[in-house]
């Protein structure tokens, strides 16, 4: 009895806490008190030290817009079949970039999806590269340096550009930018000595964003700063950040900040170890420095290269960019989880469904049928036993009595019982657990796809990747009235919830009556919480139940015990 | 010391266990090839023989609970023998 009120004790109190911070807290608005407060108190500290490569010296007091912004410093664009944007000669930052294949909305003339803005803009989000030094003796470009175009006039994949800048103290510095046709930058950095003496530099990149942005907030999904040092990931939460800074040193890997389905990342020169950090002063950052200086003989020069990923996390793109650019296990920026044997070769097969079939919410119910079909043989055995050992029950019960004192003994009957009933049980605990996973896989693996990413399916489903739109508490759309959110839930979560009571009627009830209340009420449960996740998820969910109960009502039927 | 860290996690595992039961295993059709059930034979064990040969014994048990008879399935009547050096 007390474990039962354990828990159902953690059964309130949790469900108390995700109805607490889903209707109460506004974690957006907490959020941005939180940013007032700290901007106020933070004192900015640059330090020209290797350590940290902090070149954004101050925060812009008042936010522009973003073509304000833009149109602050000379510019020079780039274009390819997927990104469009711009990188400002001022600071030779690159902060413009925009994906021009995915959209804002369902709308087809929304705007595209922007990645990177200028700094002074209200959501700056940019990237960097350059030089710092120990000694703060030589003269080196900063956020404000007005760079010159050398080479070439628009970054195309064809004709990448070359922008200079010199120092005037005899150092001249170079940057040759070069792009994919996807998502990768190179960045080949050159310091031309000119000087008598030689001079040490430490290489470094940094992403800073300006704004947390609406994360989904979800556990099952990382959002925030992302990297791998040497093989191991390493994500943090934007709110761990700005409580307490991360440093890290390895020898390969990269650094970056993600969204769920975009993300930009700073890849070091291969085979130079770095120190990386992931921090928070008015705004996120995530850079690295090559731990080694850069030595540039007198008139030599001497270079580094760099790359940088901007872009959205295309399964494909990002395998191609792991294996070809040899980029120490970029294939984790998607966030697969842990069980990500399953979830990639899961990926593989809805991905080559939903190309055949081209409606993602079919593809998502031919998958679902797949997993079943595989499982089949398993539930329809371990059905038939449940059957069968149902019926034999209370003779197990009499020989267990008869024989209380004699282990042995029981063993021996029972083991007579089940030959002479021909009772083989051919599921078992072991593929039921088995079958956990794989579930899950699926669930996580529809939650994490981009391909799921304004895939309509029928009627009123337009986007699978976001909640079902319609809500019962207006009759689908019969009452002008848009009520709040939380009362929205829509016509998939309600069939859902329906399935779900009646696949749990097939089931025998738990003999114990608050474990049977706590079912009666579980379909309820489910369909609010899943009132708000992507439709997709619901529809997966909903055909799965149906597909169990199918399944259940065939074996009953066929199965019939005859008692001895 | 060591034994009442031993029972702490014998404690936690035998919670999650009673969870698992109570909430998760309903879903599933009654598989267990086994009397007692591998919950009941996993928690039994680590009352039994602590934390770790407890949990050796129990995964064990679940390894056996499947129907290919050629690596290692079984079925039947299985209870936990009783720890003789306790």
């Amino acid at each position: 009895m007390e474990n039962k009120n354990v828990i159902i004790a953690v059964l309130l109190s949790t469900a108390i806490l995700i109805g607490w911070s889903m209707y109460f807290e506004n974690p957006d608005e907490a959020q941005r008190k939180r940013l007032e407060i700290q901007g106020k108190t933070e004192t900015q500290t640059n330090i020209q030290k290797p350590e940290t490569p902090q070149t954004g010296k101050a925060v812009p007091t008042k936010a522009i817009s973003r073509s304000d912004a833009l149109k602050e410093s000379d510019r020079v664009f780039i274009e390819n079949s997927n990104l469009s944007g711009s990188i400002s000669l001022r600071g030779a930052l690159i902060d413009d970039i925009i994906l021009k294949n995915y959209r804002e909305t369902l709308d087809k003339s929304s705007k595209p999806i922007v990645v990177l803005s200028p700094k002074k803009s209200e959501d700056g989000y940019f990237v960097e590269s350059g030089w710092a030094t120990t000694k703060s003796d030589i003269k080196v470009p900063d956020n404000n340096s007005v760079w010159q175009i050398r080479e070439g006039k628009k970054l195309t994949p064809s004709s990448p550009v070359t922008l200079e800048w010199n120092n005037r103290e005899g150092v001249v510095f170079s940057k040759k930018i070069e792009v994919d046709d996807k998502y990768l930058f190179k960045i080949t950095e050159t310091i031309r000595n000119e000087k008598s003496k030689t001079i040490e530099l430490f290489h470094y990149s940094q992403i800073t964003k300006n704004t947390k942005p609406n994360t989904e907030n979800f556990y099952i999904l990382h959002e925030g700063l992302i990297g791998v040092v040497d093989k191991n990931l390493k994500e943090e939460t934007y709110s761990s950040i700005e409580e307490e800074k991360k440093t890290y040193t390895g020898k390969s890997g990269w650094f970056g900040i993600t969204d769920k389905y975009w993300m930009s990342a700073i890849i070091p020169e291969s085979g130079k170890s770095f120190k990386g950090e992931y921090s928070f002063a008015n705004s996120y950052k995530a850079n690295f420095i090559i731990s080694e200086p850069t030595i540039a003989n007198p008139q030599k020069s001497t270079s580094n290269t760099l790359k940088i990923f901007i872009g959205a996390k295309e399964v494909y793109p990002i395998d191609n960019y792991t294996e070809k650019e040899k980029i120490d296990r970029f294939d984790l920026s998607i966030d697969w989880g842990w069980f990500y044997f399953i979830t990639k070769p899961l990926f593989f097969v809805i991905d080559y469904i939903f190309k055949i079939v081209g409606n993602f919410g079919i593809a998502i119910i031919i998958l679902t049928l797949l997993v079943r079909i595989l499982f089949f043989p398993l539930n329809n055995y371990s059905f038939k036993s449940m059957a069968k050992m149902k019926v034999l029950q209370p003779e197990m019960l009499r020989i267990k009595e008869l024989y209380k004192d004699d282990m042995k003994r029981t063993q021996q009957e029972m083991m007579a019982l089940y030959k002479r009933e021909k009772v083989n049980p051919l599921s078992g605990c072991l593929p039921i657990l088995v079958q956990i996973p794989i579930f899950f896989a699926v669930y996580k693996m529809l939650f994490v796809t981009l391909e799921m990413r304004h895939a309509p399916f029928f009627g009123w489903i337009k986007d699978l990747s976001a909640a079902d739109p319609t809500t019962i508490f207006n009759l689908f759309g019969l009452i002008p009235w848009n009520p709040p959110s939380f009362l929205m839930i829509g016509v998939w979560p309600i069939l859902m919830g329906i399935t779900m009571y009646f696949q749990m009627k097939l089931n025998p009830t738990p003999p114990d009556p608050i474990q049977a209340k706590i079912f009666a009420f579980f379909p309820l449960i489910m369909t609010v919480m899943l009132a708000t996740f992507p439709s997709g998820l619901v529809v997966y969910w909903t055909v799965s139940n149906v597909l169990t109960m199918a399944q259940q009502y065939y074996i009953i039927k066929k199965t019939t015990v005859k008692t001895v | 010391m060591i034994k009442k860290i031993n029972n702490f996690f014998s404690f936690i595992l035998t919670k999650f266990i009673k969870i698992y039961k109570f909430l998760l295993s309903p879903f599933f059709p009654n598989a267990c090839h086994y009397d007692p059930t591998c919950s009941e034979y996993f928690m039994q064990s680590l009352k039994e023989f602590g934390f770790i040969k407890g949990c050796f014994k129990g995964i064990l048990r679940i390894l056996r609970c499947h129907p290919i008879k050629f690596l290692g399935g079984g079925f039947g009547y299985d209870p936990v023998i009783k720890n003789k050096n306790k």
